[in-house]
């Protein structure tokens, strides 16, 4: 199995290329780091070689110096998931939508902006209070380092 | 021909939860629809940064009550694989034992609900008789009938005794018959016919493009099931047999369920038998390496996914948790366009939507708190008070 996964790791490698670094990340895992303005054109190529993939979650999380987000894509043929890693500015987070090439993506882009404030451009229906009450102001992130509510 | 905005929930008539459709009718016929999440929002993705990993078994449970044992087994076992650990294999076996009997229980809830949404009652009556079956297997085997806490990180909390390995073996024809009775009324019954075939119809492209999972995409033909595609716990030694439908209906969506309570019964049965002596648990250390890891587990809905980011120490640095209702919620709201407002009821029962593991919410107890009677007056009242 794990010869398997190291096969499927190569075939990767070869289809990103330089535009990115491609680890094996343990069983059926594998991470992809790449840049924000390559990155939807390194995952329509992967998806085009690889067949059908869904998006499967997508995790933002904000660091020291940068907010990371994870695009984990499950590949149906090959029976891998596939993280896409991107870093985005602090000050202002903005990440390529997805929607475009799959748009499954749509409510988990959502709730990415609603909870960390990532802006995805090119998303048809970003907005606020996606899940957070209608009451709450427009710069309220509740998983930003900053948000201090709730705790005494 | 003007169109209407037909607003749907939060209190609705289809589903216990609260959730907010908004469908623009033209006439009878759906032409287009919004969904609202956040009623049930309730921040468990922060407050898991705030608390150790022992802590978080129990948060992770009370994510929801129908799939705790999914979401335990998906949250132990990334933790686990952060630490490089592995359950012992007698642990291996009886999660699969608890997430099976969790699924079966989940898929007569669901199966139950569909038939009293479509008239059915009687069905509905049936068919929640012998879910108390499986109840009380669950009760037997964890000690208690839904919020487990059997799953821990290194294993499991109790053995499974021969008490519940005789009862089950007792009661394993009686499921069968009512299984077999349910798939029949399934596939004859003229009323659950007309009601669920050709309705709400996924197609297998918008299926994976919408990214659907669980039964909603194996109702639609996808060939996805995290215990076939990427196996864990036992599943690795006893295989299972991925159930797709071809029609993408209602009807197709709710005959994988029914097909994967035999499936699920099969591999009860296997697993007592294939089950190794040993130790049920291991001790686990307190602190977790830097690291990422990321868990996978087939949940009664669906794929179930946790992401969990460490920078080492007692406390998770990011948690993440991908319902599958999440997932299932586009690929569904799309199917509504077309059919009419009647079918509503009959397409949204379909996905099992539960949407306290969409938005993590606490699920009130109504049977532990108090109950009492308060006229609308007072309620005003109330609420005015909290205005000020």
């Amino acid at each position: 199995m794990a010869e398997n996964d190291e096969k499927i790791a190569d075939k990767v490698r070869s289809i990103v290329g330089d535009r990115g670094e491609v680890h094996l990340k343990g069983k059926r895992r594998i991470y992809i780091k790449t840049s924000k303005d390559v990155l939807l054109k390194v995952i329509k190529d992967v998806i085009d070689n690889m067949g059908e993939t869904y998006v499967s979650a997508i995790t933002g999380v904000e660091l020291e110096d940068t907010i990371r987000v994870y695009y984990h894509l499950w590949n149906i043929r090959s029976k891998v998931l596939l993280s896409f890693i991107i870093d985005l500015n602090k000050e202002a987070p903005e990440a390529p939508s997805l929607t475009s090439v799959i748009p499954g993506a749509m409510f988990h882009e959502n709730e990415a902006y609603d909870l960390l404030g990532i802006k995805f451009t090119g998303h048809p229906n970003l907005h606020k209070h996606f899940l957070l009450p209608e009451d709450t102001p427009s710069d309220f992130f509740p998983l930003r380092s900053n948000f201090k509510g709730g705790e005494k | 021909m003007s169109i209407v905005t037909l607003p749907f929930g939060p209190q609705h008539p289809a589903l216990e939860e609260p959730e907010h459709f908004r469908f623009k009718v033209d006439g009878e016929i759906i032409v287009d629809v919004e969904v609202r999440l956040g009623y049930l929002h309730r921040g468990i993705e922060r407050l898991m940064t705030t608390k150790s990993y022992i802590q978080n078994i129990y948060l992770s449970e009370r994510i929801c009550g129908i799939c705790n044992v999914a979401h335990t087994t998906c949250y132990t076992q990334t933790v686990e694989q952060l630490a490089g650990v592995e359950a012992p294999p007698r642990a291996q076996y009886l999660r699969l034992i608890v997430n099976e009997l969790a699924r079966i229980h989940s898929h007569l809830l669901i199966i139950g609900l569909a038939a009293e949404e479509i008239g059915f009652e009687t069905m509905f009556m049936w068919i929640w008789r012998d879910r108390e079956i499986v109840m009380r297997l669950m009760e037997e085997l964890t000690g208690n009938r839904v919020m487990s806490g059997y799953n821990t990180i290194g294993g499991v909390r109790r053995d499974a005794t021969e008490k519940f390995i005789n009862m089950f073996k007792k009661k394993t024809p009686v499921l069968k018959e009512s299984f077999e009775q349910i798939k029949k009324v399934f596939e004859e019954d003229p009323i659950v016919r007309k009601r669920f075939v050709d309705v709400g119809i996924l197609k297998k492209a918008d299926a994976i493009s919408l990214s659907a999972v669980g039964p909603t995409a194996r109702g639609s033909k996808v060939l996805i099931d995290v215990r076939y595609d990427d196996p864990y716990q036992a599943y690795k030694e006893i295989p299972i047999n991925v159930i797709t439908y071809d029609e993408g209906d209602s009807w197709a969506r709710m005959m994988v369920r029914v097909d994967e309570l035999f499936e699920s019964l099969r591999l009860i049965e296997e697993s007592i038998e294939k089950m190794p002596k040993g130790d049920y648990r291991k001790t686990f250390p307190r602190r977790l390496p830097e690291g990422e890891s990321i868990g996978r587990v087939e949940a009664p809905r669906g794929e179930l996914i946790y992401h969990l980011i460490s920078k080492g120490g007692e406390k998770p640095f990011r948690i993440k948790v991908r319902t599958p209702t999440f997932s299932n919620l586009l690929p569904i709201a799309t199917t509504f366009k077309g059919e009419t407002i009647a079918d509503i009821p009959a397409i949204l029962i379909s996905v099992d939507p539960c949407f306290c593991c969409t938005e993590r919410i606490e699920i009130v107890d109504i049977n532990k708190g108090k109950v009492w009677y308060t006229s609308r007056r007072e309620l005003s009242r109330l609420y005015r008070r909290d205005q000020k």
